[in-house]
């Protein structure tokens, strides 16, 4: 992997620098062009400075690269689900974005409110952040270009809203030069980096674009052709704001507890949750502590389904972490289910916005919105991001099972008719499953697009050219 | 009780020209009607209208002058049957979904129906069932049984755990209540007599049958791989502005359900040969879907209820399939788990991913295969599922159910209703 060429998002989730601020640009009649001349040296590469103070990287929609200079045959080049957007009703589809989730109702990314591209700062402090944040803006202004502001971090805790570690499993991509955590499954480099042999061991199509006159240092050639090599180096990036009901998920666990007569609703009220993700607060999946959260011994991405937990009595076949992750579970062995989850990984880069709502199990609301901004890098969105999402996530069918959608950020069902059909939640035990009714839906999706992350050459490509 | 045997009804005739567009229009207009329509016919598992439009061959140059109106249908028993149940079920809505199509009787006849559906109607090349025997009454009936137990366990369960020590006492109650359910519904419990062979003619069997054909066609394979590698390189794409155009209009249909349905049409490559090799590697292909219709499986495929190949005599291959979940779900299973077989039919279709060998690369060749299958998928006017929320794998669960219900329960078999509950 040329790491000198890659956007350093791809290799690093910047934990040194935890405090960030995410740029939703709109081009609009401004100078687009200039303004990346402007910040093009601040981009930070996959040969990251070790000192530095600040991460730089920068993310185009389809809108965003046409505003720079590529016409509808580069555009064709790339993947369709770029070109069409996130708040395109064929994706809507795909991703189950309908009813309290349709994009007509998102705070940007729609028509409404589109989105060229996405500029993300790190720094290491809230001072440093705002420091160079307010350069960062007056550029924008400068060149007339329009931005929405949305604050993200690293919580301190390494806990998302709902109270749960995340980000435990993040797949190894090979000749990245990162360390390879235990349990970390190899990904061919293709998978996260286009231009690159991926899991199938192919080199799949690179988007390119028409040749530019420049000083700067382009994208190779494609051999026999006017076009450069646009996508080298390049990937997709998914970006989705996320609102989380941190007091109507431990609301409901809470109620449940005590609909149960649990003699330690507190602690029953942990366990339910904790069924729900698949992991205790702390990270520890449940296949290894089925009944209480206890300090981890192993690495907390180190473990299967298929052999310890075959029935799903410990770790619930509906859990999250089997939904977004399935491991070993599918396929005739552990080997060939490995190997089939692994056509449907992606990296993750994600970070919370809005403050903490307190408390052990918050369960009461404060009116402030909070949640994710999920952020996803992976080659081919199609066969990754939305694969999980449609497949994995949102089906009905996951794992045998008959009717109902992961516990937390699952879609509403609607029967033929459209009428609503209760969300359900099922913990397999014996003699016979219990089964949870009424899941309030505690995710929504505020805004979403599809981005491309290019390589740094790549960036230099858009720089040039007439004007 | 006797067998019920599904079938399959290819009804394929041209559309007058002209007339294709008010039928297109009339088609998508009267979707949910049509599907509410067939929702009254009790032998329909799947049914579709599809417009085949005419489509370029290798050389450019289009097959057909006219739409072809695709009519098609998954059913149980006989055809004679079949045709008076939809007859009865859709009514004047026949001769409307049937407006401008050459030879069309109207229904208000009996014969002349069946009489125009079974002149037009193509046998299937390869066919394949995932829940043969199971007809649509038994489905239906499995899934309200299904419905009834799960109902009463949550009756017991009063929104917290069911307090059962004993998993026999418990299956006996929900046994009872099964048994009053089929009582009132006219359900039968225990098993189904499902008639499948249970040792289908195998591979070598088949191929035994042609044994100069098939070993012919995988002889002279390599040259004429080499023909199609010149042709290729003379014309590297195949995409055309229409067949991006015709592909943008798919993806909105889909994903509204759990199930989907595909169309899918491509002209053979020009030359005996290639209608020869196809004749001879659909004798495999159909061996694997017997072998598969046992444990509802295609190549270790568990998501496709129902799927066939058509020959038309235009020298075009059409593909229907009814599958559950996605088509990047489904086409990935194609490429990951059933490559060989699809790239032995479909390699002698134009355009299709480089071979060798007529069984190898092809549709392993993912992103090639993914983007020659969507280019070449017609859009389907109207699309009919009888039990659009049932997965292959719910179908199957749900007879194991009935079947376990019916049966005299020990502690074991308790278990086990219990687990697939």
């Amino acid at each position: 992997m040329e790491r000198a060429d890659v956007q350093g998002l791809m290799l690093f989730a910047y934990k040194q620098h935890p405090r960030s601020r995410f740029y939703l640009l709109d081009f609009k009649d401004g100078q687009p062009r200039e303004w990346l001349r402007r910040v093009l040296t601040d981009v930070t590469s996959g040969e990251e400075d070790r000192d530095g103070r600040y991460r730089f990287n920068l993310a185009f929609s389809a809108r965003g690269l046409a505003a720079l200079g590529l016409d509808e045959e580069d555009l064709d080049t790339f993947q369709r689900e770029f070109v069409q957007g996130m708040a395109h009703p064929e994706r809507s589809n795909v991703l189950g974005d309908r009813y309290s989730d349709d994009p007509a109702r998102w705070q940007w990314g729609n028509d409404r409110t589109p989105v060229d591209a996405v500029a993300m700062l790190y720094a290491r402090t809230d001072e440093e952040l705002l420091e160079r944040a307010s350069d960062m803006e007056r550029s924008f202004e400068k060149f007339g270009i329009a931005r929405r502001i949305e604050d993200v971090a690293l919580p301190e805790d390494g806990r998302e809203h709902f109270g749960f570690a995340d980000g435990l499993a993040q797949p190894y991509i090979r000749g990245s030069g990162r360390r390879r955590q235990p349990g970390d499954v190899k990904l061919a480099t293709g998978e996260l980096v286009l231009g690159y042999p991926n899991a199938y061991g192919l080199v799949t199509t690179v988007p390119s674009a028409k040749r530019r006159r420049g000083t700067r240092e382009h994208p190779e050639l494609l051999p026999g052709m006017e076009r450069v090599s646009f996508g080298h180096n390049g990937t997709y990036l998914v970006l989705r704001k996320l609102a989380q009901d941190v007091a109507g998920f431990w609301g409901y666990c809470w109620d449940a507890a005590i609909a149960e007569g649990a003699s330690d609703v507190a602690a029953r009220a942990k366990l339910i949750a904790a069924r729900m993700i698949g992991r205790w607060p702390n990270g520890v999946p449940l296949v290894e502590a089925p009944d209480a959260e206890r300090a981890p011994v192993a690495g907390l991405n180190d473990f299967g389904f298929r052999e310890r937990d075959p029935d799903g009595l410990k770790c619930p076949f509906g859990a999250h972490i089997r939904r977004a992750n399935p491991r070993d579970m599918f396929g005739e062995d552990a080997k060939e289910g490995v190997h089939d989850a692994n056509l449907h990984r992606v990296v993750r880069r994600g970070r919370a916005y809005g403050p903490k709502l307190r408390g052990d199990t918050p369960q009461v609301d404060d009116g402030v919105e909070r949640g994710l901004y999920f952020v996803a890098l992976n080659a081919n969105l199609r066969r990754q991001f939305e694969f999980v999402q449609q497949t994995w996530i949102n089906s009905c069918k996951f794992a045998g099972l008959s009717a109902e959608r992961d516990p937390l950020v699952g879609k509403e069902a609607f029967d033929f008719d459209d009428q609503p059909v209760p969300r359900l939640f099922s913990v397999q035990a014996r003699p016979v499953r219990q089964r949870y009714e009424g899941l309030p839906k505690v995710v929504q999706v505020k805004g979403g697009q599809y981005f491309f992350l290019p390589g740094l050459r790549a960036l230099n490509f858009l720089c040039d050219g007439s004007d | 009780m006797s067998v019920v045997r599904q079938q399959a009804l290819t009804v394929v005739a041209p559309v007058a020209l002209g007339q294709e567009v008010a039928l297109d229009a009339w088609l998508r207009e009267s979707k949910r009607e049509l599907q509410r329509a067939l929702a009254r016919s009790s032998t329909t598992h799947f049914a579709r209208w599809v417009l085949l439009p005419p489509t370029p061959d290798e050389e450019g140059r289009t097959i057909g002058e006219r739409h072809l109106m695709a009519f098609e249908t998954n059913f149980d028993g006989e055809l004679q049957e079949h045709v008076a149940d939809l007859r009865a079920a859709l009514g004047s809505l026949l001769d409307e979904a049937f407006r401008g199509v050459e030879g069309y009787p109207g229904c208000d006849t009996l014969a002349d129906l069946s009489d125009f559906f079974r002149k037009n109607s193509l046998r299937a090349a390869a066919f394949y069932i995932a829940h043969g025997g199971l007809s649509v009454p038994v489905v239906h009936g499995d899934a309200a049984l299904r419905v009834a137990v799960e109902a009463r366990l949550r009756e017991l369960s009063r929104g917290a755990r069911v307090e059962a020590g004993n998993a026999l006492a418990l299956a006996q109650d929900l046994q009872r209540v099964a048994l009053g359910v089929a009582t009132t519904g006219g359900l039968s419990l225990g098993p189904v007599e499902r008639g499948l062979n249970p040792n289908p003619p195998g591979i070598i069997a088949r191929v035994l049958l042609y044994p100069f054909g098939v070993l012919l066609a995988f002889f002279l394979a390599p040259f004429f791989e080499w023909l199609d590698e010149q042709k290729r390189k003379r014309q590297p794409s195949f995409e055309t502005p229409e067949l991006r155009a015709k592909r943008d209009g798919i993806g909105v249909e889909e994903d509204r359900v759990d199930q989907n349905g595909l169309t899918h049409l491509v002209a053979l490559k020009p030359g005996w040969y290639r209608r020869f090799a196809l004749k001879m590697t659909v004798n495999i292909v159909t061996a694997l879907a017997d072998a598969g219709a046992l444990t509802g499986r295609l190549g270790g495929i568990q998501t496709i209820h129902f799927a066939r190949w058509v020959a038309l005599p235009d020298r075009r291959l059409l593909f229907f399939s009814n599958y559950d979940g996605s088509w990047e779900a489904y086409l990935g299973e194609f490429v990951d788990k059933a490559a060989m077989g699809l790239t032995m039919i479909w390699s002698n279709t134009i355009w299709y991913p480089k071979t060798r060998l007529l069984l190898f690369r092809g549709a392993r060749d993912e992103e090639s295969f993914k983007t020659w299958t969507r280019a070449h998928q017609v859009p389907t006017q109207v699309w009919y599922s009888a039990y659009p929320f049932l997965s292959v794998g719910d179908v199957l669960k749900n007879a194991k159910i009935r079947e376990l219900l019916g049966s005299k329960l020990d502690a074991p078999a308790a278990e086990r209703l219990l687990a697939l509950l």
